[in-house]
């Protein structure tokens, strides 16, 4: 059973690399290999590793307010990594307006203001319920008044 | 080096980088690309038929469909992916990198499943966008390494086939915690681990980064939704006409062939008597009006109303054509992959298949395709082709 998944899986590897070998006027395979390899270096050299370093900052904060920023952070960098080629206008054609009509760069930051609005007030309401329950815990901070 | 890998190793201690974490995300990242592998096959092959492959003209939007959850779901799987390497990141720190033969093969295709899939989602983001950095051709790329992927997907899934069944043929286990301290199966989706979010909580925050990015990008094809796509790539409505464009005449070099009053639209091939209309003769055929939409491959989709005579009723005037026969549709245009379009028996049959003048109850807007261009059901935006000069039966 095994072995028929592997027959099948390595065919359909080797169809792919025949059909890019054999439209190479199209698939420029040269391009096509430091295309397909530099996603690769891009996304384990560089982008993990700053993830990494940005998660080792969350870290330091106090215990509550972790999840609210990773969960903000997460949102907000997939968005923003979507829309990189949106708010860098380079796919506008002149004479077609009908082509990324949008002010992206005010959309996105829209949308990541939103983000942190709410982050913001999930923060700010895990800071006050936590406040208050300090004071009610504190001996004779019911009575007072 | 090998002590500084190792630390490397241990370092990743969260239990969110576990199996039953990994294969999770990872049974939900295979059916994503199953049903972008499928949608993109229907679109390669509604462009490029070969020879016994008839589509059919009904339902209207089936290409609407499909290229719009090829597109908008392979969006929304950008946060899935990311998070499953994220579960398998420590992994590419293993010590030694190599054990075997079979081990360097294994490994071998996980470079090609990941790179696969990077790419895949990478340059259809690109592509959508209009933003064409690489050197080779778009579809071309896209649709063979495609293969590659879904291949090195199934090898992935027979070798990590007895993980899959330990995380998902039973539920979470509640009470055995993780025994081994590896960050094993074990272990509560609700109990925090080490870094403080819980398995369900990652879950709901792959969930919540996939449903943001859909939320922002759908409206672009599902039309009734159109101002929430604050970040798709189209807007239906704005264009001319309320329609947008994805080639204008000018970018396909037909303005005065266009415009010039002498244009007639000729029927060639195998036509039993060679037609030759100018638009006034066409505007005089019996003229329909439908609301069809254009499909682009982009995945954004757009419905309009538009007025034309039947390709039918134009064949037949014609001299009729055999049953089978299929027609050549050839634009005004010098060159390009996209200046002719075929039309099977079915599309050229179809009552809904039009060769429109108007657009929104005017004349066609010069970048819509003026004098005259198809339309036609399930059907690719890139083949409704524009400023029509001839149709030809084979």
């Amino acid at each position: 059973m095994k072995t028929v998944g592997y027959l099948i899986g390595g065919a359909l590897v080797a169809f792919g690399f025949g059909g890019l070998l054999t439209h190479a006027a199209d698939t420029h395979p040269v391009g096509w290999v430091m295309w397909f390899a530099g996603f690769v270096v891009v996304h384990d050299f560089f982008f993990v590793p700053v993830v990494l370093a940005l998660a080792a900052l969350v870290v330091r904060l106090p215990a509550p307010y972790r999840n609210p920023v990773r969960t903000a952070g997460v949102l907000a960098g997939v968005v923003a990594l979507v829309s990189v080629p949106l708010v860098s206008g380079f796919g506008k054609t002149a004479g077609n307006p009908s082509q990324l009509p949008l002010s992206y760069g005010r959309n996105l930051l829209l949308v990541l203001a939103g983000i942190a609005l709410v982050t913001g007030a999930v923060v700010a309401r895990r800071a006050w319920s936590a406040r208050t329950r300090r004071r009610a815990s504190r001996p004779g901070g019911g009575a007072r008044g | 080096m090998v002590r500084r890998a190792e630390l490397i190793g241990r370092r990743f201690t969260s239990r969110l980088h576990d199996e039953r974490v990994s294969s999770w995300l990872g049974i939900w990242l295979g059916v994503s690309f199953a049903a972008a592998f499928v949608t993109g096959l229907i679109s390669h092959f509604m462009q490029h038929p070969p020879d016994w492959l008839v589509w059919p003209a009904r339902p209207v939007n089936l290409y609407r469909v499909t290229q719009g959850v090829h597109v908008i779901s392979g969006l929304a799987t950008v946060p899935l992916l990311l998070a499953k390497l994220w579960t398998a990141y420590p992994k590419l720190w293993q010590w030694p990198p190599i054990r075997s033969l079979a081990h360097a093969v294994k490994r071998g295709f996980i470079f090609l499943l990941v790179a696969g899939s990077l790419f895949e989602l990478g340059t259809g983001i690109l592509n959508i966008d209009y933003w064409y950095p690489f050197p080779f051709n778009f579809p071309a790329a896209h649709y063979w390494t495609s293969y590659i992927l879904i291949g090195a997907l199934i090898v992935h899934i027979v070798n990590e086939w007895d993980a899959i069944r330990r995380s998902v043929g039973r539920p979470a286990d509640r009470s055995a915690g993780d025994t081994d301290g590896t960050g094993g199966a074990g272990g509560d989706d609700t109990t925090p681990v080490a870094s403080g979010l819980t398995r369900r909580g990652m879950f709901g925050l792959v969930a919540g980064a996939s449903g943001l990015v859909a939320a922002v990008t759908v409206g672009e094809a599902l039309s009734p939704l159109a101002r929430f796509a604050v970040l798709a790539p189209r807007r239906p409505g704005v264009g001319p006409q309320r329609l947008p464009v994805n080639k204008t005449a000018a970018d396909a070099r037909v303005r005065s062939a266009a415009l010039d009053p002498n244009w007639r639209l000729v029927v060639a091939g195998g036509a039993a008597r060679a037609l030759s209309l100018s638009l006034g003769e066409l505007r005089g055929l019996p003229m329909r009006t439908l609301r069809l939409p254009i499909s682009c491959v982009e995945g954004w989709s757009a419905e309009a109303a538009w007025t034309g005579v039947r390709v039918r009723d134009v064949i037949a005037l014609a001299g009729g054509a055999d049953p089978h026969a299929r027609i050549m549709v050839e634009s005004l245009e010098p060159s390009g992959r996209y200046r002719t379009s075929e039309l099977d028996w079915p599309h050229w049959r179809d009552p809904g298949t039009l060769l429109a003048v108007e657009l929104n109850g005017e004349p066609l807007a010069l970048d819509h395709g003026y004098p005259c261009r198809l339309i036609a059901p399930n059907r690719p935006g890139v083949l409704q082709t524009k400023w029509l000069a001839r149709l030809v039966i084979t």
